[in-house]
């Protein structure tokens, strides 16, 4: 395996893509999370080498699911997945320390990249 | 609470398929306005009288496409919003990124554009994600400030295809200057195609029960 990811998204159906994708490209799907707040609880109890973080989510949305895990680990890996990847939410989303932004719909091989380079 | 006949694997699969059209749509919208965009979680909904009386509202104007994925029968897209954030959006718009129809910006043309601007988007992404081929009547928009007549929309479409579904959800700027609703039509044409997706995802789930 060649790292431990937590998994971030509020649709099932999209956790289940994400995490073949990861597994076909070798990776640990360490902990799944269905919204921010599980996402930063699990994050720190966790400590995944990257999280995959969705970004229209309820209760907590991964922008500031983001803001809050990089408060408390600086060094927190996260790639971005959206729908609305635009070319300011990816500037956004980047200066606050995203370390790339996917759209979505996304090919299986651009996450396992993106996640191999944000490790 | 849920009023549609799916179950929550189905619903999950339909509203995921909803997050990304209206996000890619969306999404293309901040473009052309070059400002963020947000959407609301998408919801799923029989047409009941609560969304028709929102599609015929008086004080609306409304934008309505046909979408054909994968050769089945066509769905519609509406996009509706009152006539005040009509004009919002419009005064959005920057000055340069739309030529005037006949040297007049109206509230209706700008409209017209976001529509053909969203419903494209919305049905690329679909496209990509669901891996199906398809195409977008864009002749058919048509921009209404008066009730819609949407009964004569319904009766354009198949008549056997039984009781509809809307997908829908607000779009809005983060300064909340504007705001409107994107509405997705469908019958059970579009609904098998989301199961099929969903069984080829899941290995089975979703696809059991034929709609």
């Amino acid at each position: 395996m060649s790292g431990r990811v937590l998994v971030v998204d509020d649709s099932g159906i999209a956790r289940t893509m994400i995490k073949k994708a990861l597994a076909d490209g070798g990776f640990e799907v360490a902990a799944e999370a269905q919204d921010g707040l599980e996402a930063v609880d699990l994050a720190g109890r966790v400590k995944p080498d990257v999280i995959t973080m969705d970004y229209s989510m309820p209760n907590l949305d991964g922008e500031e699911a983001l803001k809050r895990i990089l408060a408390v680990d600086p060094a927190a890996r996260v790639v971005m997945l959206t729908s609305l990847a635009e070319p300011m939410l990816r500037e956004d989303l980047l200066k606050l320390g995203a370390k790339a932004v996917l759209a979505k719909p996304f090919k299986d091989e651009d996450l396992v990249k993106a996640v191999r380079a944000a490790i | 609470m849920d009023r549609t006949p799916l179950t929550p694997e189905q619903l999950g699969g339909l509203t995921e398929v909803a997050n990304v059209g209206i996000g890619n749509a969306t999404a293309n919208l901040s473009q052309l306005l070059r400002r963020r965009c947000q959407i609301e979680v998408p919801k799923i909904a029989p047409l009941d009288d609560e969304l028709r009386a929102m599609l015929a509202a008086p004080d609306a104007y409304l934008a309505h496409m046909q979408i054909r994925i994968a050769e089945q029968s066509p769905a519609s897209i509406f996009i509706v919003m009152s006539k005040t954030e009509a004009h919002n959006i419009m005064a959005a718009v920057p000055k340069d990124a739309l030529k005037a129809e006949g040297g007049l910006l109206t509230a209706q043309t700008v409209l017209r554009k976001v529509g053909e601007i969203m419903a494209g988007s919305f049905f690329e992404g679909l496209s990509q994600l669901l891996l199906v081929k398809g195409n977008l009547s864009l002749p058919a928009i048509t921009v209404s400030s008066a009730p819609v007549p949407l009964e004569t929309v319904l009766a354009s479409m198949r008549k056997e295809e039984g009781e509809r579904l809307a997908i829908h959800s607000a779009f809005y700027d983060r300064e909340k200057t504007f705001k409107g609703k994107f509405v997705y039509l469908i019958g059970r044409d579009f609904l098998w195609i989301i199961f099929k997706w969903m069984n080829m995802v899941a290995g089975g789930a979703g696809a059991e029960a034929r709609p």
